[in-house]
C-alpha cells in the first residue's frame, strides 16, 4: 500500500484525531493527578507549618508556587535528629523526614545523616505524609557547583539578599 | 535615394514630391515583407504570463513581510528556549533527572516516586510557550518555503518555454 495515500486516507486521519484525543485527555489526567497531590502536600504543609517550623504562617510565603511533593533539591538549611529543613530554588523551606531505610548517597559511598552539614546541597525523593513532610527514600549529596556557573540554590540566595 | 533635407526648399512642391516617395517606399516594404500570423495561443499565452506577474508581486510582497514575522518568531523561539533551559535548571528537573544515572537502583525502586518527582518539576508551561513559538516559525516557514517555490517554478517556466 502507498505510504502517501496511507497518511491521506480518512481511516488514518479518524485514528489520528482519537489518538490525539486520547494523548489529550492523559496529559489532562496526569495533570490533574500532580495538581491534586502538589495541593494535598501543600495543604498538609499549612496545616503543620507551625509543628515543622515553629512559627507562624505567613499565608501567601509560597509565592503562588505549590512545590514538588515527591523531591527537592536545594540547600540545607537545619538539621534536627532525624529531620532536615531545605531551602529550595524558589526560597521555599520544606522538613524531610529521614527513616532509617533512606539511602544518603556521597559520589559512590553510602553515608550516614550525621555526615550531612549545614549549607550541604542535596536532592532529595521521596513520598509526602500528612505532617506535610517529604519521607526520604534517597538522599543524594550534590557538590558544589564552580562559582559563576547558571546554580538555582546559589540565584535563589542571591536574590534573597539583593532583597 | 538620399534627400538632403538641409538644402531643400521649404516648399508645398517638395512636400507633395517627398509624400509621393514615401508612399512609393512604404508600398515596397510592405509588398516585400512577410506576414506574420500570430500563434492562437498567443492571447491564452499573455493572459496567463500577465496573471502570473501579478501574482509574482503579491508573492513578492508575501515574502517580505513573512520574511519579518519569521524573524521576529525565530527571536522569540531563541528567548522561550533558553527560557525552558533555565527553567529546567531551576525546577530542579536536571538535577533529579541525573539521579538515573548516579543511583539507578534506587530510582528503580522508587520509580513511582521517582517519575512523580520528574512530573512535578517539569517546567510545563514555559515548554508550551516554547511549543508555541516553534510551530509559529514553522508555520511562517512553511509559507515561505511555498512561496519561494512559486518564485522558483516561475523562473523556471520562463527559462524552458519564454514567458
Amino acid at each position: 500500500m502507498d505510504i502517501k495515500k496511507f497518511f491521506d486516507s480518512k481511516i488514518f486521519i479518524v485514528f489520528f484525531i482519537i489518538g490525539e484525543i486520547i494523548l489529550l485527555l492523559l496529559a489532562f489526567g496526569i495533570g490533574i493527578i500532580i495538581g491534586s497531590k502538589k495541593a494535598d502536600f501543600s495543604c498538609n504543609m499549612d496545616k503543620n507549618y507551625e509543628r515543622n517550623f515553629g512559627g507562624p504562617n505567613i499565608p501567601g510565603d509560597l509565592n503562588g508556587d505549590l512545590g514538588s511533593s515527591h523531591g527537592i533539591f536545594g540547600q540545607i538549611i537545619k538539621i534536627d535528629d532525624n529531620f532536615i529543613i531545605i531551602k529550595d530554588s524558589n526560597s521555599t523551606e520544606k522538613v524531610i523526614s529521614v527513616e532509617g531505610d533512606a539511602a544518603i548517597k556521597k559520589f559512590r559511598d553510602t553515608i550516614k545523616l550525621s555526615d550531612l552539614k549545614v549549607d550541604d546541597r542535596i536532592v532529595v525523593i521521596g513520598s509526602p505524609n500528612d505532617n506535610g513532610e517529604i519521607e526520604a527514600k534517597l538522599i543524594r549529596l550534590m557538590p558544589s557547583p564552580p562559582s559563576g556557573s547558571n546554580d538555582p540554590v546559589n540565584n535563589a540566595n542571591n536574590n534573597e539578599n539583593l532583597k | 535615394m538620399n534627400i538632403n533635407f538641409n538644402i531643400a526648399p521649404k516648399s508645398n512642391f517638395i512636400t507633395y514630391y517627398l509624400k509621393k516617395i514615401m508612399e512609393k517606399e512604404y508600398k515596397k516594404l510592405f509588398m516585400n515583407m512577410e506576414e506574420v500570423n500570430p500563434s492562437s495561443k498567443l492571447f491564452e499565452k499573455i493572459m496567463l504570463r500577465i496573471s502570473r506577474e501579478e501574482k509574482l508581486v503579491i508573492v513578492k510582497k508575501r515574502i517580505a513581510v513573512f520574511s519579518v514575522f519569521l524573524a521576529i518568531s525565530l527571536g522569540g523561539f531563541v528567548y522561550s528556549f533558553i527560557t525552558v533551559q533555565n527553567a529546567f535548571v531551576s525546577s530542579g528537573f536536571t538535577q533529579f533527572f541525573s539521579l538515573i544515572f548516579s543511583d539507578f537502583n534506587i530510582v528503580i525502586a522508587y520509580w513511582q516516586n521517582f517519575l512523580f518527582t520528574l512530573l512535578e518539576s517539569l517546567p510545563v508551561f514555559a515548554m508550551i510557550i516554547s511549543l508555541v513559538m516553534f510551530s509559529i516559525v514553522l508555520g511562517f516557514l512553511t509559507f515561505l518555503m511555498k512561496d519561494m517555490k512559486f518564485i522558483n517554478s516561475n523562473n523556471i517556466l520562463r527559462k524552458k518555454y519564454g514567458y
